[in-house]
């Protein structure tokens, strides 16, 4: 009964100050705000609005900018084989190295949702590799790769076969790198965990009783309701792979014969290489707006197919 | 709601995980902020065994090939001016490792020869960061007093507004344009000015050989080929392969520091050219250079499959990893720092250095380029006085040519300053820097003056890329660099050049 009234009071008084000073709420509320949004206007929106900008000029970064209009869409579009090879490449890694890390994450986190013991190890073991940084995985697979000394082709020796090329050979560069990819597959698994944990299992029982086999009970009730986080592991894979730079900068700059030249190597050395920036923004904005596109289709094709909770 | 025990879980008190969060930080700032002390990479140096190399492009009893002291990985840290003094420039140096240290050793000898000028070494990155970091320092309002720049470099840092000429002080200092070597020289001048002193010029390449090799299939090792047929035989003669594995190459033209180098290289040895600049036009097509294309495709990359030859190659690093350091690879171009590390490395490994072989039908013999650093002052410099003081005696007459000497001898280079005593003193006494000089003094070519150099080198690369393991017809993918760089150049001058 005291702690009631005592609440009401204090919800009265709220009431009140909302009633009598709206415009200093909002001021304190926004001053406390201040240091997030003076930093997202700085380095977030003002770098985006620019480079819309100079999308449309020649920009060396030290003379001024010269306002060229639609002309470095249009070079881009019509004039530049590289553009549209490099994004050959780039759709290729993103159309095979998705669904597989989906697939493969899927299953792997299926496998460690049993209940078995140490599965908590075994759960840290996988998460491992994707906090190692990009550019030691990177190293080390260079050395994994290599087709005279590497671990790959020297164990595939010991059984008779006489491994590619890899990274060295054009037909194999991309592959190889797709395969690369499978090592960071931690995040996902770990979102894919989480969600496998938020089944209910009454729907599984209730589906046993029925009659459902495992394979029905994986088809209608765990993919449905894995739904939300398969589309959010998609949409990110995309958006993810479409700016993928630091590997292929790394491993192959963009060899052999421009196998692995991809869209944001390119974009690299449009803008700081060649001195393009202008460019190099038409690039950028050309991407976002491919990104955006695919993300829209995919939202609009899988909302009906998508059950968020409790809906 | 307060008195509910959350499901399953064991309360934190809040004190608790103040406490836990304290303790972690604490630990983690421990761990981060101790200094790791680096690895020392120091490499055994050479133990002065009996291999002495033999230098064919000059007769003389064998020495030891001298050089400087093999380098231990050390941190950079910018070197601090002297205090006190009138006038303080900065230098961007894109010098890293015990380059960076010679600079260093150099600023304080300028320190000590003069009381007005401190001079403030700072690292710019390697090649292409040295370019990003000058460019931002520019377009930011601070550009340092000196900055290192990449001799094929020059014309497009001029051409975008990022050096400033420097003919007046050249001509106060009494400098002329014979004083340099004049590949070097044409590199730094853009419409009649000169915004540049080269530091170095390398001589590239010295063509060296394996003489244990060639004793090995019955060549003899004290002739090596002197021309590009001879040296194809040869070639193939020295070729080990056994069944799908590679043993040994002859050589792999296109392993001569990198495709664009490499594409250069052997296209002036076949008498092309890649610049006309009197029509301003990029001749990447050039009958010399498909010619030198044509030899890598026909010659090499069709005969031994060239995926087989990148798995080779793959296996292999840079520097004293390379093959030919490693004995797969018999023959190989290389600059006077690749000599210097077989002396350290590879001891034991006899070679001799010569000149480039002579190319078919009719071209210029002994065709080599030259390379090398250079160092400008950035328009919007604070002290360019003061700045040219210190580059006249890096790279020029400066205290009577002491600095480029100290330079020369800390770092085994060969000055762009041909009038140099380092030259009489030192180079013409040890048989292997006299044949780079010998090299040098026949060198004609250097990487084509055109603005849009990293964009046409790439274009090149990519062309030798598309006909070595593309299979694509070199005549159309240098048609094709040729055109787009063209396109490239024309775009940029129509910009910024006037």
């Amino acid at each position: 009964m005291a702690t009631a009234a005592a609440t009401d009071k204090s919800l009265a008084r709220a009431r009140t100050y909302r009633r009598r000073f709206p415009v200093r709420r909002t001021l304190v509320g926004l001053a406390f705000c201040a240091p997030a949004i003076i930093g997202f206007l700085a380095f977030s929106a003002y770098p985006v609005l620019a480079s819309f900008y100079y999308s449309f000029t020649d920009y060396n970064g030290i003379a001024e900018p010269f306002w060229v209009g639609l002309d470095n869409y249009v070079l881009l579009l019509r004039d530049d084989p590289v553009f549209w090879h490099s994004l050959g490449n780039t759709l290729f890694y993103v159309g095979l190295s998705l669904p597989l890390g989906i697939i493969v994450s899927f299953c792997l986190a299926a496998l460690l949702n049993l209940p078995l013991r140490g599965v908590a190890i075994l759960r840290a073991l996988f998460f491992l590799p994707s906090i190692v940084p990009l550019v030691a995985t990177a190293m080390i697979f260079l050395l994994i790769f290599n087709p005279q000394f590497g671990l790959i082709n020297t164990a595939l020796a010991t059984v008779g076969i006489v491994g590619p090329g890899w990274l060295s050979d054009p037909n194999w560069a991309k592959p190889s790198l797709v395969l690369m990819s499978l090592w960071n597959i931690g995040n996902t698994v770990l979102i894919f965990l989480a969600g496998l944990q938020d089944v209910p299992t009454a729907l599984y029982e209730a589906a046993e009783i029925d009659g459902a086999s495992a394979a029905r009970r994986f088809w209608s009730i765990t993919i449905p309701l894995m739904a939300p986080y398969l589309l959010f592991s998609v949409i990110t894979g995309l958006i993810g792979g479409f700016q993928y730079f630091t590997q292929v900068q790394i491993m192959t700059e963009g060899g052999p014969a421009d196998s692995t030249r991809m869209y944001s190597l390119y974009l690299y050395d449009n803008a700081f290489i060649f001195h393009k920036l202008g460019y190099a923004s038409a690039m950028a904005w050309l991407l976002f707006m491919l990104v955006a596109v695919i993300s829209f289709v995919i939202f609009r094709t899988s909302a009906r197919r998508v059950y968020y909770g409790s809906e | 709601m307060d008195g509910q025990k959350r499901y399953g879980s064991s309360e934190i008190s809040r004190r608790a995980l103040l406490r836990w969060l304290a303790g972690g930080s604490a630990a983690a700032l421990l761990a981060a902020c101790g200094n790791a002390t680096p690895p020392t990479a120091a490499p055994t140096p050479a133990a002065g065994s009996g291999a002495a190399p033999r230098v064919t492009a000059t007769s003389g009893s064998a020495a030891a090939v001298t050089g400087p002291p093999p380098t231990p990985t050390i941190q950079i840290t910018d070197r601090t001016a002297a205090s006190g003094r009138k006038t303080t420039i900065e230098v961007y140096s894109a010098w890293s490792g015990d380059g960076f240290t010679a600079i260093g050793e150099l600023a304080e000898l300028y320190e000590k020869s003069q009381p007005d000028i401190g001079v403030k070494v700072v690292f710019a990155g390697a090649l292409p960061d040295n370019e990003t970091k000058t460019f931002a320092a520019v377009a930011g309002g601070r550009p340092p007093d000196i900055a290192w720049v990449d001799g094929p470099q020059v014309s497009s840092w001029a051409v975008q507004g990022v050096l400033q000429p420097l003919d007046q002080y050249i001509q106060t200092a009494g400098l002329k344009a014979d004083d340099y070597w004049a590949p070097s020289w044409r590199q730094n001048l853009w419409k009649d000015k000169t915004y540049a002193l080269t530091l170095n010029s390398d001589a590239n390449f010295g063509f060296v050989w394996n003489k244990g090799s060639f004793k090995e299939v019955d060549l003899d090792p004290e002739k090596p080929p002197t021309t590009v047929d001879e040296m194809t035989r040869f070639s193939d003669q020295l070729t080990k392969i056994e069944g799908n594995r590679v043993l040994r190459l002859g050589m792999i033209p296109w392993t001569t520091y990198g495709s664009p180098n490499s594409m250069y290289t052997w296209g002036w040895v076949f008498g092309g050219e890649f610049y006309d600049e009197a029509s301003g036009k990029i001749t990447a097509d050039h009958p010399g250079v498909v010619a030198a294309l044509e030899w890598m495709v026909e010659g090499f990359a069709k005969k031994y499959d060239p995926t087989r030859l990148a798995g080779f190659q793959a296996g292999f690093g840079q520097g004293e990893t390379g093959p030919f350091y490693q004995g797969q690879t018999a023959m190989q171009p290389l600059n006077p720092t690749g000599v210097k590390l077989l002396g350290q490395f590879k001891p034991n490994l006899q070679y001799g250095v010569t000149y480039m072989p002579t190319g078919p039908g009719g071209a210029r013999p002994r065709a080599s380029w030259v390379g090398g650093w250079c160092a400008g002052i950035p328009k919007g410099a604070k002290n360019p006085e003061a700045a040219f003081q210190f580059l006249n005696f890096m790279a020029g007459n400066g205290a009577s040519g002491t600095g480029v000497k100290f330079l020369a001898q800390r770092r085994g280079l060969l000055p762009g300053y041909k009038k140099s005593d380092y030259y009489p003193e030192v180079v013409e006494k040890e048989p292997v820097q006299n044949a780079f000089l010998d090299i040098l003094k026949e060198a004609r070519h250097q990487r084509p003056v055109v603005p849009v150099q990293a964009f046409y080198s790439k274009a090149l690369g990519k062309a030798l890329d598309d006909a070595v393991f593309g299979g694509k017809n070199p005549k159309e993918v240098l048609a094709e660099a040729t055109n787009s760089t063209q396109r490239e150049l024309e775009t940029v001058l129509r910009r910024y050049g006037n």
